[in-house]
């Protein structure tokens, strides 16, 4: 009596010699590092077995950049409401320094004219000078 | 006395390093219980080989994607069976294969070692296997050869656990009516 599983391996005893040199084979091939490989063992090793709290972490940070994207078209649109007072207000003080130098203008003597000094021969200009 | 078998101890965490010689330990383990459940689906020398060798390269290559290491062997025939059935869907021959039975819940009491096969009965147990449909001849291959639990079974087959009783229930009484029938007869 045998078991249903011996009765099959006997049968494929004959196998053995291939699946030697098959095995053989697919260590070489399967062992062998292909172009891109690491890439895909850094896939298997750190992304997959987190995949969800990568892909939670990924949902975030586009989350931040749609508010970020939103946040700033708002700013953009608003901008020229918000200038106008600033506006306004740079108008009344242009025209409060304009009163002002009026205001100062009017205030001011009139500028006096100074002595010409009279033209001297020079050998006078000495003699003054020693008579001193 | 109760005898409880260890459970098997696999160099897969050495496989995990790229140490060659611990692939080559668990391929020499796998090597000829894949080749007798990858034979006995496609029928085929050639297309058994190569899916065999093309299982073990996926197997060294993606090993990464194996979460438990006890896992390992039937983590190994998934793939295999998965190529099975894309060589199967390839293949235009049919088969005369039996009808598909019906899924009727398992009976209670059987064990996965009450089957056993006379040195006259062989031949016969061997064409009777391979007239049964391919999913329940999948499962009973599973059960035969590395004497799967029901979940790895069914994790290897990706069905459903109800399926894979059925399955194997139904396998199983085809193949002990074979036995009976024989013993019966003069």
């Amino acid at each position: 009596m045998k078991t249903p599983r011996e009765i099959l391996f006997e049968r494929h005893q004959a196998a053995q010699p291939k699946l030697d040199r098959i095995r053989r084979r697919a260590l070489s091939l399967g062992l062998s590092r292909e172009p891109g490989a690491g890439l895909v063992c850094l896939w298997q090793r750190l992304i997959w077995p987190c995949r969800r709290a990568w892909a939670g972490l990924a949902a975030i940070w586009v989350l931040l950049l749609a508010l970020n994207a939103g946040m700033r078209d708002s700013s953009r649109a608003s901008l020229p409401a918000r200038l106008a007072p600033e506006r306004a207000a740079a108008q009344t003080l242009f025209q409060q320094r304009r009163l002002l130098a009026e205001l100062l203008e009017a205030a001011a003597p009139p500028p006096t004219e100074r002595p010409r000094p009279v033209a001297r021969p020079r050998s006078q200009r000495t003699l003054n000078w020693r008579a001193c | 006395m109760l005898i409880v078998a260890e459970p098997e101890q696999l160099p897969v965490p050495e496989a995990r390093a790229g140490d060659p010689s611990a692939w080559d330990t668990l391929f020499r383990r796998y090597q000829m219980a894949l080749y007798v459940f990858v034979f006995e689906l496609v029928r085929d020398e050639q297309a058994s080989l190569d899916i065999v060798q093309e299982s073990f390269i996926n197997a060294a290559r993606h090993l990464g994607s194996l979460r438990e290491d006890s896992k390992f062997g039937s983590w190994l025939f998934g793939i295999a069976h998965q190529k099975c059935l894309q060589q199967w869907r390839k293949q235009t021959r049919r088969e005369n294969a039996l009808e598909e039975l019906s899924a009727l819940p398992p009976e209670s009491g059987e064990g996965p070692d009450e089957l056993l096969v006379r040195q006259e009965q062989e031949a016969e147990f061997l064409a009777l296997l391979n007239r049964l449909p391919m999913p329940q001849r999948a499962v009973l291959l599973l059960h035969f050869v590395e004497d799967f639990s029901l979940e790895d079974i069914a994790a290897v087959t990706g069905t459903a656990l109800g399926t894979v009783k059925s399955r194997l229930h139904y396998a199983k009484k085809a193949l002990r009516k074979l036995i009976e029938e024989y013993e019966d007869s003069p």
